[in-house]
C-alpha cells in the first residue's frame, strides 16, 4: 500500500484541494458563535498532520506525540508571560523549540522499533509531565499555567473574545504548514522515508541512512505539534498538565485513524469529524458522548480501511471513471 | 378615529403580550461526568434534578433550563471552551459547577469579559473569588473549614501531629490552615509531606507518619478515589493501631464511610455540612435527592453545594426577572442570606465567598450506619485566608 498515487491522471483536480481551505473560509463568514470550536478543529488538525508525518509516513509508532504538542505550549506561554507577547515570534520560538526536543529524543530513541519505540515515545511525555508538575514556579502545576495574553497579530488584529482573529490566525499558520508536508512527502527525502516504512532493511542496504531521516522527520513532525500546541496556548491562554497526558496522544491517535493515515487530507477530515462529534455528542447528551465516539472508531476501523479518507478517495475515483470498479493499484 | 384607537388598542395589547411572554433562562454547568471524579459531577446532577422537582421549572412564569457540559477528567482549557461555547453559542445567563480549581480558574478571563455571573459550586482553593469579579462561591474554602480543626486539635489535648497533602493549590492551602492555626495553639509539627496529585501508593508515606510518633495525623487529598485509598492505608498500615488520631476534611463525609468500615470510627472532621444534621431544611433536602435518585442516596459537599446554587439562580430570577446584567445579579446574589440545609449562610459583600458554620464532627455508628455526628459548631466562619492575605491577586 503506497501513499504515492499511481499515476498523474489519478491526481485530485485542483478544485478538490482548494476545497476544504473554501470550506474554512466560508466557516468564518457563516458559522458566527462556532468560531472557538471552528479554532479548536484547526489545531486539532494541525496536530493530527504532524502525527501523520511521523506515524504515517515515516512509520515511527508513537504514543508520546502529546510530549511536543504540550511543550510547544509551554513554550509559547512561557515565551508571553517572560519574553514578548507578539504571538508570531512566540509561535516561532514554540515551533523552535518543539523542533529542538524532537531532535534530541528522536536521535536518543529512533535507533529502536516497535514495542520498545512505543514505551520510549510513552516515557518521555510522561517524564515531561512529571518535569511540569514538579516545576510549579515555573509552570503552574495542577493550577496550570495562567496569564498568557498574546499582542495582536502583525501589531493589527488583536485576540478577540469571539475567536474570529484566532481562526484566521490558525488558519494561515495551517495552510503554511500544509504546504510544507506537501512538498516534503511528495519529495526524495518523503519518498525514502516510505520506503523506510516498509522495509528499513532493504533501504539500509541501499544506503539510505536511515536513522538519519528519521530523526529529521520526526523532527520536523515535533516542530509542527508544537505549532499547534502553541496555537492552543495563545487562543486558550491557558495551558493545563493535560497537555502531557497519554489521552492527548491517544486522542490524536484516533482522529489520525479516523480520517486516514498517509493522505494529509485524512488528518483535516478525522480531525474535524472528531472535534464535531464531540461537541455535538456533548450537547446533546454531556453524560455519555464518550461512548458514541468509541462506537465511531470501531465502526470505521472495521469497515472503513484507510479511514474516512479512504471512502472519499474510493468514491471520487469511482465518479471518475463512471462507476467503472477502481483499477486495482 | 376609531379605526385608529383600535389599532393602538391592539398593538398595546400585543405590546403587552410580549412584555409578560415566558422566557427561558439557561443556567450552564461545567462538571465532571467522566473520569476520576465523575462522582462530583452525579452528585451535582441529582441535587440540581431534586431541586426543580420540588420547586418546579417555572419561576413566575420563566423556565429556568439547566445545560450540562461534561469537562471530563479535569481539563482545564476544555472547562474554559465550554464556558465560552455556553455563553455565545448557548446564550446562558448564569454559569456554575467547577468541580476542581484549575477549571474555575480557566474561566476567571472570560466570564469577566462578558460579565457572566458565575457560581463555584466546588473548586475550594481561597484565591479564586478574587481572579473575577463575576464569581460567587456557595461551597467553601479549605482554610475556612480546616482552621476550625487546627484550633480544636491543639486546644483538646494533641501536642504533636503531622500532615499528608496532596501536592497542589487545595492540598496547600488545608496544610498551611492545619499547621498554622495548630502552631499558634501550642501544637508541634513533626512532619508535613505534600504527595503527588498521581501517587495511588500511600504506604509509604503511612509509614513516615507511624515512626514520627505524631500523636495525630491531618490528611486532605481530593475527594474521590485518592481520599479513599489514603484513609484506608491509614488503618492497614496499623496507625489506628499504634494510637494516632485521624484528623481531616471532606475526606470522611458519610457518602464515603461504607468504604472503610468501622476502622473509620472515630475519626475527627470538620466540614461546613453534616449529612445527618436534624434541620427542618435538611431533613426536606434529603427526602427532595430520595425522591429524585432512590432511597441509597447519600448527600455530600456537591449536592447541597448544587441546592444552594440552584437557589440562588432561582432566588435571582424571582427577583430580577428573566432579564438582568452581571452586575445586578452577582450584586443581588452576594446579599443574600438564607437557611440552607447545612445551616445559615450568607456572602462575603466584597470577596464574594460564602459565610457559614463550620462543624466538628466524629465517625460514629447509630442504628448500624457509620454517620458523622456534630460536636462543635463554629458560628458564621469566614475565609481566614483572604483576612490574612487582603492584598493577594
Amino acid at each position: 500500500m503506497s501513499a504515492i498515487p499511481q499515476s498523474k491522471s489519478d491526481e485530485p483536480s485542483a478544485l478538490w484541494h482548494a476545497l476544504p481551505w473554501l470550506l474554512a473560509l466560508a466557516f468564518f463568514f457563516l458559522a458566527d458563535g462556532y468560531h472557538s470550536l471552528g479554532v479548536n478543529i484547526l489545531i486539532m488538525i494541525l496536530f493530527t498532520l504532524s502525527l501523520d508525518l511521523a506515524l504515517g509516513y515515516a512509520g515511527i509508532i508513537t504514543l508520546g506525540h502529546a510530549a511536543f504538542f504540550g511543550f510547544g505550549a509551554y513554550a509559547a506561554g512561557l515565551f508571553n508571560l517572560h519574553v514578548s507577547a507578539d504571538p508570531l515570534l512566540g509561535l516561532a520560538a514554540a515551533t523552535l523549540a518543539a523542533a529542538a526536543l524532537g531532535l534530541v529524543t528522536g536521535a536518543l530513541i529512533l535507533h529502536t522499533r516497535g514495542e520498545t519505540l512505543l514505551m520510549l515515545t510513552l516515557a518521555i511525555a510522561a517524564i515531561l509531565h512529571e518535569a511540569a508538575n514538579h516545576m510549579r514556579d515555573l509552570t503552574g502545576g495542577d493550577d496550570g499555567l495562567a496569564g498568557i495574553r498574546p499582542g495582536a497579530v502583525f501589531g493589527l488584529f488583536r485576540f478577540d473574545l469571539w475567536g474570529k482573529t484566532s481562526f484566521l490566525y490558525c488558519l494561515g499558520v495551517l495552510f503554511v504548514w500544509f504546504l510544507i508536508s506537501w512538498r516534503v512527502v511528495r519529495s526524495p527525502f518523503g519518498r525514502s522515508l516510505d520506503g523506510v516504512r516498509q522495509n528499513a532493511k532493504r533501504m539500509r542496504a541501499i544506503g539510505t541512512p536511515v536513522w538519519l531521516r528519521l530523526v529529521a522527520m520526526y523532527a520536523l513532525s515535533a516542530a509542527m505539534a508544537g505549532t499547534a500546541g502553541a496555537l492552543s496556548a495563545q487562543t486558550t491562554r491557558l495551558v493545563g498538565l493535560s497537555v502531557f497526558e497519554l489521552l492527548t496522544s491517544g486522542i490524536v491517535a484516533v482522529m489520525l485513524v479516523l480520517g486516514g493515515e498517509r493522505r494529509l487530507y485524512g488528518a483535516f477530515v478525522g480531525a474535524t469529524i472528531y472535534v464535531l462529534v464531540q461537541d455535538v455528542a456533548g450537547a446533546i447528551n454531556p453524560f455519555y458522548w464518550m461512548f458514541v465516539i468509541g462506537i465511531l472508531l470501531v465502526a470505521i476501523v472495521l469497515f472503513f480501511d484507510g479511514g474516512l479518507m479512504g471512502v472519499i478517495e474510493t468514491a471520487r475515483r469511482k465518479l471518475r471513471r463512471g462507476g467503472a470498479p477502481g483499477a486495482a493499484p | 378615529m376609531k379605526k385608529t384607537a383600535l389599532i393602538l388598542a391592539a398593538a398595546a395589547a400585543v405590546f403587552g403580550a410580549a412584555q409578560a411572554r415566558a422566557e427561558v433562562v439557561k443556567f450552564g454547568i461545567i462538571a465532571p461526568f467522566s473520569g476520576p471524579f465523575a462522582v462530583w459531577g452525579k452528585q451535582f446532577k441529582d441535587s440540581i434534578d431534586a431541586y426543580q422537582k420540588l420547586n418546579g421549572k417555572m419561576v413566575n412564569g420563566h423556565e429556568i433550563q439547566v445545560i450540562w457540559r461534561d469537562e471530563g477528567a479535569g481539563d482545564a482549557s476544555k472547562s474554559r471552551q465550554f464556558a465560552e461555547e455556553l455563553i455565545l453559542r448557548e446564550k446562558v445567563q448564569m454559569l456554575g459547577g467547577f468541580t476542581l480549581t484549575p477549571d474555575a480558574l480557566a474561566v476567571a478571563e472570560v466570564i469577566t469579559e462578558s460579565k457572566m455571573p458565575t457560581i463555584i459550586l466546588n473548586a475550594a482553593t481561597a484565591i479564586i473569588t478574587r481572579k473575577s469579579p463575576y464569581f460567587l462561591r456557595v461551597s467553601m474554602t479549605l482554610p475556612q473549614i480546616i482552621k476550625p480543626l487546627g484550633e480544636w486539635a491543639a486546644k483538646n489535648g494533641i501536642k504533636t501531629a503531622y500532615t499528608l497533602a496532596s501536592d497542589y493549590a487545595p492540598g496547600h492551602d488545608a496544610e498551611d490552615a492545619f499547621v498554622k492555626n495548630f502552631e499558634k495553639g501550642g501544637g508541634k509539627m513533626l512532619g508535613k509531606d505534600r504527595i503527588p496529585l498521581s501517587v495511588t501508593d500511600f504506604a509509604p508515606y503511612m509509614e513516615r507518619v507511624l515512626q514520627s510518633k505524631a500523636e495525630a495525623l491531618f490528611v486532605f487529598a481530593p475527594a474521590g478515589a485518592p481520599s479513599i485509598a489514603m484513609v484506608r492505608e491509614f488503618d492497614r498500615r496499623g496507625l489506628k493501631a499504634a494510637g494516632i488520631k485521624l484528623l481531616a476534611g471532606g475526606e470522611v463525609q458519610q457518602i464515603f464511610l461504607p468504604s472503610f468500615g468501622d476502622s473509620v470510627i472515630g475519626t475527627i472532621s470538620s466540614v461546613h455540612y453534616t449529612e445527618s444534621n436534624q434541620r427542618p431544611e435538611n431533613i426536606a433536602f434529603r427526602k427532595a435527592l430520595v425522591d429524585q435518585a432512590g432511597p441509597d442516596t447519600v448527600p455530600d459537599m456537591a449536592s447541597i453545594a448544587g441546592w444552594d446554587g440552584m437557589n440562588l439562580v432561582y432566588e435571582t430570577v424571582r427577583a430580577l426577572g428573566p432579564r438582568f446584567t452581571g452586575d445586578q445579579a452577582i450584586a443581588f446574589m452576594k446579599s443574600k442570606t438564607y437557611e440552607s440545609p447545612r445551616g445559615p449562610i450568607k456572602f462575603d459583600p466584597v470577596e464574594r465567598d460564602i459565610i457559614q458554620n463550620v462543624y466538628i464532627r466524629r465517625v460514629e455508628k447509630k442504628d448500624g450506619i457509620l454517620i458523622n455526628q456534630d460536636f462543635t459548631t463554629v458560628e458564621g466562619a469566614r475565609d481566614p485566608w483572604k483576612d490574612d492575605n487582603p492584598n493577594a491577586k
